[in-house]
């Protein structure tokens, strides 16, 4: 009985030293790297499109609503606050397009070595921001 | 060796079961629909961007057409469903809360499919009216069988 008594101290023990223990490589404590960051920006950029669609969404049902409700949304989107949201969506399509395309080349087995990795990370970056530019140009260079 | 009583192996009875039953299944229809999505989204791209600042009725008759409903339809279906693989991961990484995780995990299951639901029937009923008003335009038949009665003939 002295011995299960020993044993259960020793176990809240561990429990309690598990509990201080680190777990896993946390973000805080990372450097930030090209493909930790394509990575993150993937999976915030796929969440921000789920938004985006939804708004997408509401804009086809605005049109079948008719006038009063078509114009609100419309002059919502011709804002400056529209304007930037739309901007927004439209650079976290580029790049998770961009991403998803260097996804779909990994999986057929290319682009794994840590130098192509990391290129093929700023690749899609850059290309996303360029993308994103070339067609909201009439905004910025009119 | 075998703790169950049973002639077959631990691999045998593990085989084919692959993740929770499903193998592969997520990971395949992730990359399918992405497909899909990235050959869908330059068309409903280029409708949505023509879309841009006109007003309801111009708006009306350009999504109103039935290539233009169609092609916003197939697209917004196939990034519905990429979609709902895609939170589904988000949800099982970050969520640990049992209760918060199977009611997100749930509606995550639903939710997509009944937007897509109210996308198509959106673009059906635009895609009807507009139909209609080009219907309205067409000439009755009732002017049509005046003027045949003018000529005489049937």
């Amino acid at each position: 009985m002295s011995q299960s008594v020993a044993s259960g101290k020793k176990q809240a023990k561990q429990a309690k030293q598990a509990a201080h223990r680190p777990t896993s490589p946390h973000l805080e404590i990372w450097r930030w790297h090209p493909t930790m960051a394509v990575s993150i920006f993937h999976r915030a950029s796929g969440m921000a499109l789920a938004g985006a669609l939804i708004g997408l969404l509401v804009w086809i049902i605005a049109v079948l609503a008719g006038d009063p409700h078509y114009s609100i949304v419309n002059e919502l989107i011709g804002g400056i606050a529209g304007k930037v949201i739309l901007f927004l969506a439209t650079l976290a399509f580029f790049f998770h397009a961009a991403n998803g395309i260097r996804h779909l080349v990994w999986d057929m087995g290319f682009g794994f070595a840590p130098k192509t990795a990391n290129g093929s990370a700023w690749f899609v970056m850059i290309i996303a921001v360029c993308a994103n530019l070339v067609l909201w140009r009439d905004w910025f260079f009119y | 060796m075998d703790m169950h009583g049973s002639l077959r192996t631990n691999l045998g009875r593990v085989r084919g079961l692959g993740a929770a039953g499903h193998g592969s299944d997520h990971f395949l229809k992730q990359r399918v629909s992405a497909i899909a999505v990235l050959l869908l989204a330059p068309f409903a791209g280029y409708v949505l961007a023509s879309a841009v600042g006109m007003d309801h009725s111009r708006a009306q008759a350009w999504v109103g057409q039935p290539v233009n409903a169609g092609l916003l339809f197939a697209f917004l279906a196939a990034a519905f469903f990429h979609l709902r693989l895609g939170v589904q991961v988000v949800v099982e990484d970050y969520i640990s809360g049992k209760a918060a995780r199977m009611l997100l995990l749930g509606l995550n299951q639903f939710l997509w499919l009944g937007l897509s639901l109210v996308a198509a029937l959106a673009l059906f009923l635009v895609a009807a009216r507009e139909d209609r008003a080009h219907t309205a335009e067409i000439p009755p038949p009732a002017s049509d069988r005046a003027s045949s009665d003018q000529t005489g003939s049937v």
